[in-house]
């Protein structure tokens, strides 16, 4: 650009950085459909065993404190479900969700560490590594969700 | 990723210990981290230390490393090396930034100005504040004597040692345990060693440098969680998750709850039963596994007072001194079934008179007294067995609502379980019938054959027998001066176990003897890390009167609480990382290592100190290093070396380490097999408490304010309010503060059963009024299937730090406080137990 006047091309890409400029930012992952199935595709995931999650928030107050989080933010959530079978038993799970703020902790996967919400697990009910390796591993028991967050 | 033994899948290699290097002879642990840690940034320390309190507030244990960077805390992470927790962290304890830095976190010592509750302090130095002290309570001591200052803590952690230190120092027996009946956890330890000489905790592998990968460990085929919900808490030395490993290496779970929890809901055998029947219930097990022969009897003949016999006169053991002319009171007697004759043991060889006795199990037996008079005599056996058979499964079933074929189902299970194990929780306190119920679970672990085994329940003493903190049954260094000064003890007089086991002087004795000042007046108390109005004391505001009426109020505490607003002086804590202390209760022996300090805040063992060399100059050591050296005396380490080693376990052959300990003598003094009991056996019939008047066999006892016991009361407070369920947020009344914390439990909750709910017309989020006898308070509505149609779960431990701190606000403690509904003076006849988790209300909108 030179001055306050902008090309036709150069006002195209002005454009289009301009109406997510808002929004872009290290945790935010564009949205996918049709269009931009060729883009960089996910490396990385959560394998959760959530029969074992004991809902001690331990990964959320882990992720927190690794990003000093402010409160109402959370790169990981865990909800509780409490569920009645038709039978009338009762079952309550705890389901731990990575939510649009994780980013896997890339600063210490790179140097070899687990995200610190695997680290710290309680129920060592977690585990991160490559989508298609943790993909063997699911599936190896019931109950396991795999987490591709970004 | 490596394979853990036993389990079917692969997991993180830090869960696995085995592959570590440290050496296989030396049970110190050398820190060898394998595991790198990644420094926040360059010029970030890594300390390593381990946890107690302040901080997470529990009861801690797990190994911890700080990064500091310029002396403040930046990160908080587990560390892997360590035995105990391997890398893992609650939520508690990562928020430590937040907690350790929190504006609101005391930090000068303050003087109170203005009336008390008026919320007007000027901060004051150390050392105005020790003269200040000294000067206040050496006037008490002078004019009323030492034994009429109380000294109260909360949940003690470490600094119950220090607590003690002090009081001992300044010459009063009143150490207090705020809670009513005493009722968490000591009076479980004492019933225990009623019966067992010893506490007992489940085999987790915790004293074995490989845990579940230790060739000596058997992972137990059941573990019985009677009334815990571990993954929220910690409690006592164990870790919860530990179970959570063993049920991926194939332990199945019964559980005892009436509420739906994680356990409950994998549990093999739920058993759902009404708040406050866990005697029954234990009657129950105790009735199918005797009925069904499912019980192992050479423990039973050999290690338990089962032969012992009972005079049918005056319904009491038989004792030597009965028979024979001049002989011990203390040693009863056998009937030998192949001699026809009576055998006298000797309690204090712990064995018989004469060689090898078979002795009888049941039968009735002809005697003659010294006096020639002619009696009948039964058998311990006899007499345990028959009172079991009053709880058939039809009984049970209607007391604790539990279906018969379920308990049946459940014993079976336990008793066929080859480990297995019993892990207990507050329910068993929360009833004045404490003492017989836990006699009841008690003789469970050991008629089954599952004491001292691998993966069984195992004795538990403090690591290499090094005492800070005297739990019941234990003598540390840290004493009276002499016994005499013990007599003045409050309750020393009334109750049992206070006398035997328990070295405190019991809450609600004390709590009236402030208001009758009999037999002596009560001048002043010295507070320390409890919070009277919002945690440990029930109606609480019989606690506030009792706190305005004394002379002298002091309170250690890290923040402005409720009850720090009634003192004349508050004293500015540490938290862990910021104090050296050590650690030995049950295991492993462990130091915990300053790693920075805040502001003017000192660690409660260095402001003890100070007050006790005041009060003592005799005191016998000279520094606080000194004091540790001096706990650590039986383990042959000194303090400075345990911080470098950091932990240590106890080797096989240490009467602090299993297994099969009474087999080889390694629990008695005198190096004989057997138990430190009375009689030297487990005792099923409890000499103790036959001395103490009270009953001595385990049987049921109905809470005091249930709709069976107070049918009045249950007209119109037809709900079962029940209490004091953990939250993985907050540890009791701490935590309201911490941001990270609070969000994830915002407001003090009562859970409600749906069908409950619709008939009141209350939904979920809702506030409502929860309303006895005593009072009302108001909390929020959560409509969960978690609690049973006819019972409610109110949170406990609720204050609000956010609002006006002075009266009549004090931080909001008279809203939503559940201690308001609670009644002191419930406690059983030996003292112990409180029905906290078993009263009535009623639950209407507001």
């Amino acid at each position: 650009m030179n001055g306050n006047r902008v090309s036709g091309g150069e006002a195209l890409m002005v454009f289009s950085l301009v109406r997510s400029s808002d929004r872009r930012s290290e945790f935010f992952t564009p949205r996918s459909g049709m269009k931009n199935m060729n883009r960089k595709k996910p490396e990385f995931g959560l394998l959760i065993d959530y029969e074992y999650c004991t809902g001690c928030h331990a990964c959320e107050l882990a992720c927190a404190q690794e990003y000093t989080h402010k409160v109402g933010i959370r790169g990981i959530k865990v909800f509780e479900v409490e569920q009645t079978r038709p039978d009338g038993s009762e079952y309550l799970t705890y389901f731990p969700f990575p939510t649009e703020t994780c980013l896997l902790c890339p600063h210490l996967t790179r140097e070899g560490f687990e995200p610190a919400c695997v680290k710290h697990c309680m129920a060592a009910c977690m585990k991160y590594g490559r989508i298609e390796d943790l993909a063997k591993e699911i599936g190896v028991k019931p109950r396991m969700v795999l987490w591709v967050p970004r | 990723m490596e394979k853990m033994q036993g389990l079917p899948y692969p997991w993180p290699a830090h869960w696995s210990v085995s592959h570590r290097g440290f050496q296989k002879d030396c049970y110190i642990w050398r820190p060898v981290t394998q595991y790198k840690v990644k420094p926040r940034s360059e010029d970030t320390e890594i300390v390593r230390s381990t946890v107690w309190s302040a901080g997470p507030g529990c009861h801690g244990t797990c190994g911890v490393l700080a990064h500091i960077r310029k002396g403040k805390l930046v990160k908080i992470e587990g560390d892997p090396d360590h035995p105990w927790s391997q890398g893992r962290l609650c939520a508690r304890c990562l928020a430590m930034t937040q907690y350790a830095y929190h504006p609101d976190r005391l930090t000068r010592p303050l003087k109170r100005k203005g009336k008390r509750g008026e919320g007007k302090w000027e901060e004051i130095s150390w050392d105005e504040a020790y003269d200040l002290i000294e000067e206040r309570m050496g006037r008490i001591r002078e004019e009323y004597g030492p034994e009429s200052m109380i000294f109260s803590m909360g949940t003690g952690r470490d600094i119950s040692s220090w607590l003690c230190m002090l009081a001992y120092a300044y010459g009063s027996p009143n150490v207090m345990f705020a809670m009513s009946g005493n009722a968490c956890y000591s009076p479980r330890i004492a019933a225990v060693e009623t019966v067992l000489g010893d506490y007992c905790v489940p085999d987790a592998a915790q004293w074995l440098e490989k845990r579940y990968d230790d060739p000596k460990y058997r992972v137990p085929e059941c573990v019985v969680i009677w009334g815990y919900n571990i993954p929220n808490t910690c409690p006592d030395n164990i870790f919860g998750h530990w179970f959570i490993d063993l049920m991926k290496r194939g332990t199945e779970i019964i559980c005892m709850d009436p509420r739906l929890t994680w356990f409950s809901s994998r549990a093999k055998h739920w058993l759902r039963l009404r708040p406050g029947t866990d005697g029954a219930l234990a009657m129950g097990f105790l009735h199918t596994i005797i009925h069904e022969d499912l019980y192992d009897h050479a423990f039973v003949e050999k290690w338990t007072n089962a032969p012992f016999l009972i005079r049918t006169d005056t319904g009491k053991l038989l004792r030597e001194s009965d028979i024979r002319e001049g002989s011990s009171r203390e040693n009863y007697v056998v009937w030998d079934a192949r001699d026809e004759k009576p055998v006298v043991w000797d309690s204090a060889k712990a064995d018989y008179e004469s060689g090898k006795v078979t002795a009888a199990l049941d039968g009735k037996f002809s005697l003659n007294l010294t006096n020639n008079t002619h009696i009948e005599c039964g058998t311990v056996w006899d007499a345990f067995c028959e009172e079991v058979k009053k709880y058939p499964l039809e009984k049970v079933e209607e007391i604790t609502w539990v279906p018969g074929e379920e308990i049946q189902a459940a014993a079976r299970f336990f008793a066929k379980s080859k480990p297995a194990s019993i892990h207990w929780g507050l329910p068993i306190d929360s009833t004045p019938g404490i003492t017989p119920t836990a006699q009841a679970i008690t003789a469970l672990w050991c008629i089954t054959g599952n004491f001292e085994v691998p993966g069984g329940n195992v004795v538990a003493r403090n690591a290499f027998e090094c005492v800070s903190y005297a739990l019941p049954g234990a003598e540390g260094v840290i004493k009276l001066a002499s016994k005499e000064e013990d007599l003045k003890r409050i309750s020393v007089d009334k109750y049992g176990p206070f006398r035997k086991f328990i070295w405190r002087a019991q809450t609600d004795t004390v709590l009236d003897q402030i208001f009758s000042e009999k037999p002596y007046p009560i001048k002043g108390i010295w507070m320390q890390t409890g919070n009277l109005i919002a945690g440990i004391g029930f109606e609480p505001k019989k606690w506030r009167e009792a706190l305005k009426k004394l002379d002298f109020v002091v309170a250690v505490d890290l923040f402005m609480t409720p009850t720090t607003q009634f003192a004349d002086v508050v004293l500015p804590a540490a938290t862990f990382l910021e104090k050296d202390s050590v650690r030995s209760w049950w295991v492993p022996l462990q130091s915990i290592n300053k790693a920075m300090s805040v502001e003017d805040c000192k660690p409660d063992v260095e402001i003890n100190f100070e007050l006790a060399k005041r009060f003592d100059p005799k005191l016998k050591w000279k520094s606080v290093e000194g004091l540790f050296d001096d706990i650590l005396n039986n383990s042959g380490i000194k303090f400075k070396e345990l911080q470098e080693k950091q932990w240590a376990l106890p080797p096989e052959g240490n009467p602090s380490a299993p297994y099969h300990r009474h087999e080889k003598g390694l629990l008695r003094k005198d190096g004989q097999p057997g138990f430190t009991t009375p009689s030297g056996r487990m005792e099923l019939y409890s000499s103790l408490r036959e001395e103490w008047g009270l009953e001595p066999l385990p049987h049921y006892e109905e809470p005091p304010f249930t709709a069976i016991s107070r049918p009045d009361l249950a007209e119109k407070y037809p709900l079962i309010l029940s209490t004091g369920r953990r939250s993985f947020a907050f540890f009791n009344a701490e935590h309201r503060m911490i941001p990270w914390l609070r969000e994830l439990d915002p407001d003090p909750t009562v859970e409600i059963h749906p069908e409950t709910a619709s008939s009141l017309r209350i939904s979920d989020g809702e506030w409502v009024w929860v309303e006895n006898w005593l009072g009302k308070q108001k909390f929020k509505a959560k409509v969960t299937i978690a609690v049973l149609p006819q019972m409610v779960m109110v949170a406990h431990g609720w204050w609000f730090p956010e609002e006006e701190g002075a009266e009549p606000s004090l931080f909001g403690a008279w809203k939503s406080n559940v201690n308001q509904l609670i009644p002191m003076g419930s406690q059983g006849k030996d003292g112990l137990g409180s029905p906290l988790k078993n009263l009535l209300c009623r639950v209407y909108k507001l």
